[in-house]
């Protein structure tokens, strides 16, 4: 088999028990975590698509899609992190 | 393929699948997150393997690295005493597991039959991307996607870095707990070494970018990884968000981007439509700019807003 269509399909995977782990947890820093892994099996789609055919170059342009989501994800789990740190302080009575 | 390449990527990729089980059963948070970090540091491999140099370098240090960083501060904060998250796994119902089942293994099934159902040769963009090369700011086809041929889609993800630390901030974003609580003298003394190479590295990736893999993604990561070792050294403090120079400075790869997107603009040309022989010059000024500023936002996610909580009271 392709290695770039097996990985592919290993992307695919991680997304659907990534699917599956994000709505049967309850806690948010599970479901953050759930989020991060479906992000990664996407973007494993994304990069074996662009080099499913060998021998020639990989496409640049998924490259550079997947560079840029991984910035942007990294920022928004932060960001997802901070609204939970503050439910957290919320809950304790602090403000 | 040769047996021996053939059996790393079955191993890498069920690897990969076992461990992303392992991290979303596993029965403790903090198992979760070390197991999570494994799974990134497994990630890296694949992008290599997939000759994907400029995503494995950025995987490596923000998906193995920055956010398993910012999971364990989350943790510490989170485990003081009792708050209002949902802590207990609750169990529900069978008909609900039964139809969330249902719908992972239909996304599976879904996402395989479109992948092998897929035109031969299947869609790329590199025939249009490639013969362009010789005219574009950077010889590197990533770094001429990112900052030249799709320039816009970086603006606005710098814009969404930016707009990430704003609203953290608005939240009140607490520094970690007890930064100093790791200060030992062996990691001191080991910042102090790693400190300049750090910084050194981060200027040579963002150069290299130019022409082969690396920029300002993964410079920007390497230096946040430094000033986030700083901190927990206890050898830096975090930087007061209210100073007019950190502000600016979080924002200057944002205020780069758009002057020379101006700039290209006023000269006749479509914006972020480099003139010609202009096109390196630029985008080496851009993406110094950006990694500053990717540098400086993690590093202010993680750390938060020293004086939020002082100013409030």
């Amino acid at each position: 088999m392709n290695m770039a269509l097996w990985f592919t399909l290993v992307g695919a995977a991680l997304a659907a028990i990534a699917l599956h782990a994000f709505f049967s947890r309850r806690h948010p820093l599970r479901r953050l975590i759930a989020l991060n892994i479906m992000g990664s099996g996407i973007f494993l789609v994304l990069i074996g698509l662009a080099r499913l055919y060998p021998g020639t170059l990989p496409d640049p342009v998924p490259h550079a899609m997947v560079l840029t989501g991984i910035v942007v994800a990294v920022s928004a789990t932060a960001f997802g992190l901070v609204l939970l740190r503050r439910l957290a302080r919320l809950g304790r009575g602090e403000t | 393929m040769s047996g021996v390449t053939l059996a790393l990527d079955l191993l890498l990729g069920l690897s990969l699948v076992w461990l992303a089980w392992r991290t979303l059963a596993s029965p403790t948070l903090f198992g979760a997150i070390v197991l999570f970090i494994a799974f990134g540091l497994l990630m890296a491999l694949v992008w290599a393997r997939l000759d994907a140099p400029d995503i494995a370098l950025a995987e490596a240090a923000v998906g193995a690295g920055l956010t398993g960083v910012l999971l364990l501060a989350a943790l510490a904060d989170l485990q003081q005493g009792d708050n209002l998250l949902p802590v207990r796994e609750p169990l529900r119902g069978w008909l609900l597991q039964l139809i969330l089942a249902l719908c992972a293994l239909g996304l599976f099934t879904l996402l395989t039959l479109a992948l092998l159902g897929l035109p031969s040769p299947p869609p790329s963009l590199a025939g249009q991307v490639l013969p362009r090369l010789d005219g574009a700011g950077a010889s590197h086809p990533v770094t001429a996607v990112l900052l030249d041929f799709r320039a816009w889609d970086t603006l606005l993800e710098i814009a969404v870095l930016l707009l990430a630390v704003v609203a953290a901030w608005s939240l009140g974003s607490h520094p970690h707990p007890n930064p100093r609580i790791v200060g030992s003298e062996v990691l001191q003394g080991l910042v102090r070494v790693l400190l300049p190479f750090a910084v050194l590295s981060a200027g040579y990736l963002v150069w290299r970018g130019g022409f082969a893999p690396g920029g300002a993604f993964q410079a920007g990561t390497v230096l946040a990884a430094a000033g986030i070792l700083l901190l927990l050294s206890g050898l830096g403090r975090p930087f007061n968000g209210r100073h007019w120079l950190w502000r600016a400075l979080l924002a200057s790869g944002l205020f780069i981007f758009t002057g020379v997107a101006l700039g290209t603009l006023l000269l006749g040309g479509g914006a972020l439509d480099y003139p010609a022989g202009l096109g390196y010059g630029l985008i080496l000024a851009i993406e110094l700019g950006l990694t500053l500023t990717i540098g400086l936002t993690f590093i202010a996610l993680y750390a938060g807003e020293q004086d939020a909580a002082e100013e409030r009271e």
